[in-house]
């Protein structure tokens, strides 16, 4: 016993100029929404001659903060037990085994590392207060669905 | 597909360079197009089941290998690279298709399994359709390793190397799934 599914007749004969047709209106269409109008904004004198001081004093003190509240996001987690429990989900039955830490580390950025709120944090231990009390309420469940929608995501892109 | 002699994956190889390549690329990717189009059209169509929506699906899949190839670093084999995104393409088209009518994931399987009657492209009988049921039925992964190997006749090697999931898993995972497909059928 097979599926039974069957293809059009000569169904791949004119694909490739269907798909041709189709990314040429995709390409098209990527384009229209490009508007070649400037903007109008100026820049102060000389603000691109010390922009790059800025950014390197930014860059390391916001690295220093990512690590620190991705550390201190796994530490809490680790004690709630988020990350000792298999759970599983309506759909896909995962455990937290399947979760691999690259993709965890994704879901902490995208749920966690957003500039403007690591930004807010004048001191670490505010950062710490503010990661612990959202790890209080955490759901699990959401942590799956979130997984389980992104977990092709995670891999389509990169091999 | 299967063990790839040593010219194969050369072949595979150069194809990538000319994909990752300004000047050739459009020529390279008509050459993947045509290699590819068939398997991976019957993994798409084996998840959304219907051909119109198995055709957008695909051709969805294409573009996204024509702008995402740069991110491919040659660490898989490039059809499992490209099944993984079949697959994610087919699994979006699901969920929204889920949300433009209500459904659960379930009920979705459910209700394009019952279509299948009226479709013109499905030749199969009253036992092919509770074939079909069956599997919808199963857990996602189980669903996804059956149809792979039982609807596609690919080797668990291969699944293997798509997935990136052990072959011991897989076999486990099929075990599993034709157990309970076969009791569903009644012919346990």
């Amino acid at each position: 016993m097979r599926s039974g599914l069957r293809l059009p007749d000569d169904y791949f004969d004119d694909f490739q100029q269907r798909l041709d047709k189709r990314m040429d209106e995709d390409k098209r269409s990527s384009q229209n929404n490009e508007l070649n109008v400037t903007s109008g904004y100026k820049v102060p004198t000389d603000y691109f001659d010390k922009l790059h001081i800025d950014i390197d004093e930014k860059s390391s003190f916001n690295t220093k903060k990512q690590w620190l509240a991705m550390a201190a996001i796994l530490v809490v987690m680790l004690s709630v037990g988020i990350l000792t429990q298999p759970f599983s989900s309506e759909t896909g039955n995962m455990k937290i085994s399947d979760i691999e830490e690259k993709q965890l580390e994704q879901y902490i950025k995208y749920q966690y590392m957003n500039e403007e709120v690591l930004k807010s944090y004048a001191k670490e231990q505010d950062m710490q207060f503010e990661l612990n009390k959202a790890l209080r309420t955490i759901d699990k469940k959401e942590i799956l669905t979130y997984f389980d929608d992104q977990l092709n995501d995670l891999y389509a892109y990169e091999d | 597909m299967g063990k790839k002699a040593p010219q194969i994956e050369e072949d595979e190889r150069l194809l990538v360079k000319r994909l990752q390549s300004e000047s050739d690329k459009r020529s390279a990717f008509d050459q993947l197009v045509d290699r590819y189009k068939e398997p991976l059209y019957w993994h798409i169509r084996h998840m959304v089941k219907h051909h119109e929506d198995a055709d957008d699906v695909l051709q969805n899949t294409f573009i996204k290998v024509f702008r995402y190839i740069d991110k491919f670093k040659g660490d898989s084999k490039l059809y499992s690279w490209m099944y993984r995104i079949a697959t994610n393409e087919s699994n979006t088209f699901l969920t929204k298709k889920a949300k433009q009518l209500k459904l659960s994931s379930q009920e979705l399987q459910n209700h394009l399994t019952e279509n299948l009657k009226s479709d013109p492209y499905f030749e199969g009988g009253a036992i092919e359709q509770q074939l079909h049921k069956a599997v919808d039925d199963l857990p996602e992964k189980q669903q996804l390793v059956f149809r792979m190997r039982y609807f596609q006749d690919l080797k668990f090697k291969e699944i293997s190397e798509i997935l990136e999931v052990s072959v011991t898993s897989l076999k486990t995972n099929y075990h599993h799934a034709q157990k309970k497909v076969k009791k569903q059928l009644g012919v346990d």
